[in-house]
């Protein structure tokens, strides 16, 4: 749902680019070879995680001396350390020692886990064949939370999603499951991190195998209502809340800036600040500072200079949705005129249909057919097995529906919604979490609006129909960032 | 060695077999079946795909742009290395989502042509670009590490790690690639752009073809319609100019090209869809063969149609390469593959696959492709038809 506050929901536009003409950026200074550093509560040390002899471990570093400890060595991979607020560093490994499919068949139950390293012990924090990993520790070191697959069967053949997961920070804590998308392939959330004061939740997430990251932010009790912090031209991940909570660091690359770069958000000020070329940012705990990976290497900058900078301004739409078609009862293949008001071009419009399927059927239930002049452009309707669909055709003239996860029952009314906003569409059924899909092309421009069909090829009865432009009321909308921020962290 | 050894190989299986069986083989998908990531799950594989009757065996290089051999290109000088979890990428939890194909023990394409060469196959690529399968997760290293060369639509949106050849510097990786890959011995490189759906004109939006557009137009706005014959004819030039570069590094290698969606109408999807002008590429001598990899007939008239598409494609070819038409396991949209004629025209399988054998024989095609060998997609008695079939 958050991704739709990329088109129409709070969108973030480019106001400005380099606010002043001579920039006069700090110096930066090499730390060490190494990457994912972040600085250690107590200013002494530096967690990173480097490659060597063909394989990551992770190493903590006193930055007075130089002098090395590594947490882990040898076969395996140590990857995305973090610190608690104790001094313990939470970090992924891996060792993989069978084939894909021998590990399948004998029920491995180790993937890429978590474990906490303290005081030269190390101990597992999470099981199962799983990719745990991109850890954060709350403020008060009491949880963890964490991305990971474990939401994600291992049978079938190529689904790609990763959730947001939280657990005690303690062996033998049983994860808990967050937030993340459903039903979308190639859809994630990762690096979730708690705000300082515990409000807010941040995380990078993407909706779609050709949606950009975006960083992300919700109130922590809806994680499904997110803004999007970075603007839909701006690729982002790897986000980390600065010890304030009144910034965020991340890495990005934007149209004026295509290399990796290390950027901040404050959005009390309203401004993007690219602060240097790497990626994977953390902040000093003074947040004066950042530490940061390019090129192999640990680098660390003061952020007392002056940078390239972008406005940011928040354009959420809130406006209500506009009913341009409703019908009660209409008769089973009816056919209806659609007014002007339903050439919705490229811009957001839903399809609401209350029904009632009253046996099963192995046949393909067409609820609703919305007809333009050059197209069948959208659709509700029931797969064979009683799955709903809603689907639009693109301007490849492919017709790509979202096919729901869910199967409906028989016998009672359930109400679908079918909304398409920019390149996606999304789905809810019976009021409930939406779905959504999201496509390589451009969905087709809905002119020309002709007719609309009710329960064509249909044994179910109808009793509701509803044509809209905009968001549609089951489709609340995200928060703003003046809600999220001005009333919240600022305090 | 393994180039010298790849060629005579070749030139055997040609002389033997001149009507030529080529399977498509995408190994990743043998996974459920067969351990492919061992010497012994590759042998299955592969002794799978020669029951076929195949005397040639294309594999896929590549998943995503991951590519399937320890490459130094590939992974920033570190062969056989692949970072473990980057977080740019969305990894699957099935069990096909934790296989490692790029490894140095076993090389994944060595032991593949060693054993092409056991079971008497010749040896080649299924080049399929960057194709989408697993979309995040096989995105490539090279790639994530340059995103100012990710490819972007005319309205502002990146595909995010996917790279654009209208960018010289993209081209030049994956030749580079592409050289790597010829060291293992191919004889022929099928390159596939239908896979590959960053490969649209409408995702190349990139500065260098924005640029050429603006010197070579001046005064005409950059097309927003990627549909525009213009735009595509414009963005066809860098493709070509991958595949003439490709040709030029491929040696005595054979460079083929696949090509989708044919009608009796002349659609040209290659062009309209991907920026690929086959017959400009046909008569440039850039390509050494052309395959059918799918047709779309009239079903009112299913054999004749497909009879007159064929036709059509051997009168453009015009003798200057050879030509392979398909027999198709797989029905995908409207791309028709065996199960279709049979629902269609009524006719068992096999008289389905013999009719499609002869019908490539009778026209002049120089042999067939099974678009693709996967576990048992074709059946024993299809398999004893292709492997009996010897044009009259």
């Amino acid at each position: 749902m958050s991704g739709m506050a990329k088109t129409n929901g709070l969108a973030i536009c480019l106001a400005a680019l380099l606010a002043g003409c001579e920039l006069v950026e700090p110096v930066e200074r090499r730390i060490c070879a190494g990457e994912e550093p972040q600085v250690s509560p107590d200013e002494r040390q530096i967690v990173f995680q480097q490659l060597r002899n063909g394989s990551y471990d992770v190493g903590v570093r006193e930055l007075a001396t130089g002098a090395v400890r590594w947490v882990s060595e040898g076969p395996g991979d140590a990857i995305h350390p973090t610190w608690a607020p104790d001094g313990s560093v939470i970090f992924t490994f891996g060792h993989e020692t069978e084939t894909a499919l021998a590990a399948h068949r004998k029920k491995v139950e180790t993937g890429w886990n978590l474990y906490r390293w303290k005081d030269g012990r190390t101990e597992q924090l999470t099981k199962g064949r799983f990719r745990d990993y991109a850890p954060s520790v709350t403020t008060d070191g009491k949880t963890l939370y964490f991305a990971s697959t474990r939401a994600e069967a291992q049978t079938g053949l190529r689904s790609e999603r990763v959730q947001m997961f939280r657990m005690a920070l303690a062996a033998g804590a049983k994860p808990e499951r967050v937030w993340g998308p459903d039903n979308v392939c190639s859809a994630a959330a990762v690096s979730p991190q708690l705000s300082p004061d515990g409000r807010l939740l941040l995380w990078a997430g993407a909706d779609g195998a050709t949606d950009v990251w975006h960083v992300r932010v919700s109130r922590v009790e809806k994680p499904e209502l997110a803004a999007d912090l970075t603007p839909p031209t701006m690729y982002a991940y790897s986000p980390k809340w600065s010890p304030s909570g009144r910034r965020i660091a991340f890495a990005a690359v934007t149209p004026d800036f295509p290399d990796w770069g290390v950027w901040t958000a404050d959005p009390q000020k309203g401004e993007l600040v690219r602060v240097a070329e790497g990626t994977n940012p953390s902040w000093t705990p003074d947040g004066r500072s950042l530490v940061y990976d390019r090129d192999g290497a640990v680098w660390m900058k003061p952020l007392n200079g002056s940078f390239p900078r972008l406005a940011m301004t928040d354009d959420s739409d809130r406006a209500p949705s506009q009913v341009v078609f409703r019908v009660e009862n209409p008769a089973l293949e009816s056919v209806h005129p659609l007014p002007k008001e339903a050439a919705f071009g490229s811009d957001d419009f839903y399809l609401k249909v209350k029904y009632r399927l009253d046996k099963p059927t192995k046949d393909l239930q067409l609820l609703v057919k919305m007809q333009y002049q050059k197209d069948t452009v959208a659709v509700v309707m029931l797969e064979k097995d009683t799955r709903p669909t809603f689907g639009v055709r693109h301007d490849d003239d492919t017709y790509a529906p979202l096919d729901s996860v869910h199967r409906v029952a028989g016998g009672r009314d359930h109400v679908l919604v079918g909304y398409r906003s920019g390149d996606a569409v999304y789905l809810s059924i019976d009021g409930g979490a939406p779905e959504k899909l999201m496509f390589t092309h451009r969905t087709l421009d809905y002119r020309e609006p002709v007719s609309l069909t009710v329960g064509e090829k249909c044994a179910c009865s109808v009793s509701l129909v509803e044509v809209g432009r905009g968001r549609p009321k089951e489709f609340p909308a995200s928060p703003g960032l003046d809600e999220l921020f001005g009333r919240e962290v600022r305090k | 060695m393994r180039t010298l050894f790849g060629c005579l190989l070749v030139s055997c299986a040609l002389t033997a077999n001149a009507f030529e069986k080529v399977a498509l083989v995408d190994i990743h998908d043998f996974w459920w079946q067969y351990d492919i990531e061992t010497v012994e799950g590759l042998r299955q594989t592969m002794e799978h795909v020669a029951k076929t009757g195949a005397d040639s065996a294309l594999v896929r290089v590549q998943l995503g742009a991951s590519v399937r051999f320890p490459s130094r290109e590939e992974f920033d000088g570190q062969p056989s290395f692949d970072p473990p979890i980057d977080k740019r990428r969305i990894p699957s939890n099935t069990a096909g989502g934790w296989l490692r194909l790029n490894r140095k023990e076993p090389d994944h394409l060595a032991t593949t042509a060693k054993l092409c060469a056991r079971l008497g196959m010749h040896f080649g690529y299924h080049w399929s670009m960057e194709e989408n399968h697993l979309s995040s997760w096989s995105l490539g290293g090279w790639n994530l590490a340059h995103p100012r060369y990710w490819c972007r639509r005319f309205d502002g949106p990146l595909w995010p790690g996917r790279a654009s050849v209208a960018w010289p510097e993209v081209i030049d990786h994956k030749i580079k690639v592409f050289d790597e890959a010829l060291t293992y011995g191919p004889d022929t490189v099928l390159v596939d752009f239908y896979r590959c759906h960053a490969g649209e004109p409408e995702w190349d939006y990139v500065k260098p073809a924005i640029d050429d557009w603006k010197r070579l137009h001046p005064g005409e706005p950059v097309p927003s319609d990627w549909h525009d014959a213009r735009w595509i004819r414009h963005i066809k030039r860098y493709h070509h100019e991958f595949l003439r570069q490709m040709k030029a590094h491929a040696g005595n290698r054979r460079i083929w090209l696949g090509v989708d969606y044919l009608d009796e109408k002349g659609t040209d999807y290659l062009l309209n869809r991907r920026g690929v002008d086959w017959r400009e590429l046909v008569r440039g001598g850039l390509v050494d063969g052309i395959v059918v990899m799918s047709v779309v007939p009239n079903w009112n008239d299913p054999w004749r149609s497909t009879k007159r598409i064929y036709e059509g494609v051997m009168r453009d070819v015009a003798g200057r390469c050879p030509v392979y038409f398909p027999v198709k396991a797989y029905t995908a949209t409207i791309r028709p593959g065996i199960g279709e004629y049979v629902k269609r025209t009524g006719l068992g399988e096999v008289d389905v696959v013999r009719r499609f054998l002869e019908m490539a024989a009778d026209v002049g095609g120089a042999g067939i492709v099974m678009e693709c060998v996967d576990y048992k997609v074709y059946s024993d008695p299809v398999c004893e038809t292709i492997k009996a079939f010897s044009p009259k």
